[in-house]
């Protein structure tokens, strides 16, 4: 899932994001500032392994107060930066 | 400031390997770790809190209950067990009160005492379903296949353990946790202390002003506690 365009709803959700991948892989708050949304996230950062993805999402569920189905969970969400983004907010817009 | 000590301590029939700080003279605070993985990844911060606690003269002693960290007893993690040991821990300690951080604070329910917890997990069924999710995403990776809740209660149905995020989690121990709540008491929530979520981080950081700020709360709620 490659994003090109921001959605409406990502100013409030993109900070929130890019907080989340700071805190739970100790990434420099540097280092992810400059990311852009065409950031390669799953299979280029080291520091997103399984179990990493697993406390991404549960601390996104509870900074964006919103429920994510384990089903919906696969590698697309974590191509990049932007479709993690989107994902997001589109469930924090549902 | 005396270095920390190891000890084995005695409650009832368990032998808990604790680790103590600050002075000896007087009945330590007991602090309650985090339950299964998220326990190895906060254990740096909770000595760095013993170690600022006892600059407040509180001393501290953190225990590997039953079936966690370097207990004698193995086996998957019960909470039932692992509350029956606190509780007597706490009366042979005559504990001033209980510091639980993350689901530790799920096992203090039953004590009547003092408690003051840190990002505490309020609901037991939430810490399952991270554990749960952490098998899920980690499977999906290695054989392609999905797996979730309903998969995992197949699996305690017909009478097996569980394997999550490293540890044997039988039907009884899931049940026991998905039926808890934390009664926390006075709360400290992350945020507030400026902790990163270290329970989430493959690899420790340095959170020693965290630790500061904590011991500086806890030591205030000690002291009101004294009514002193």
């Amino acid at each position: 899932m490659m994003s090109a365009a921001p959605s409406p709803q990502t100013p409030d959700v993109e900070p929130v994001v890019r907080t989340c991948l700071v805190d739970v892989l100790s990434l420099e708050p540097e280092r992810v500032a400059a990311m852009d949304r065409s950031t390669p996230l799953f299979g280029a950062l080291p520091e997103l392994d399984s179990m990493a993805v697993a406390g991404l999402l549960t601390e996104l569920e509870d900074r964006l107060d919103i429920l994510i189905d384990d089903d919906e969970v696969d590698g697309d969400i974590f191509a990049d930066l932007g479709s993690l983004i989107d994902f997001a907010a589109d469930k924090a817009a549902a | 400031m005396s270095a920390p000590r190891l000890s084995l301590e005695s409650a009832g029939p368990h032998r808990l390997p604790s680790l103590r700080q600050g002075p000896g003279d007087i009945p330590a605070l007991i602090v309650v770790q985090p339950l299964y993985e998220e326990q190895n990844r906060c254990r740096r911060f909770l000595v760095q809190l013993g170690a600022a606690l006892a600059a407040h003269g509180i001393p501290t002693t953190v225990p590997d209950l039953p079936r966690s960290g370097d207990s004698p007893d193995i086996g998957p993690f019960d909470l039932r067990v692992a509350k029956d040991a606190l509780r007597r821990l706490a009366d042979a300690e005559a504990t001033p009160g209980i510091l639980a951080m993350r689901g530790g604070a799920l096992l203090a329910a039953p004590l009547a005492r003092g408690q003051i917890s840190i990002a505490p997990v309020w609901a037991g069924d939430r810490l399952l379903r991270d554990l749960v999710r952490s098998h899920a995403v980690a499977e999906k990776e290695r054989t392609g296949a999905a797996f979730g809740m309903a998969e995992a209660q197949r699996t305690w149905r017909e009478g097996g353990d569980l394997w999550l995020s490293g540890h044997p989690v039988s039907a009884a121990a899931a049940e026991t946790l998905s039926a808890s709540v934390s009664p926390c008491g006075e709360v400290l929530e992350a945020p507030e202390l400026g902790l990163p979520p270290l329970w989430r981080q493959a690899e420790p950081v340095e959170a020693g002003e965290a630790a500061a700020r904590a011991a500086e709360r806890v030591a205030r709620w000690l002291a009101e506690a004294r009514g002193s």
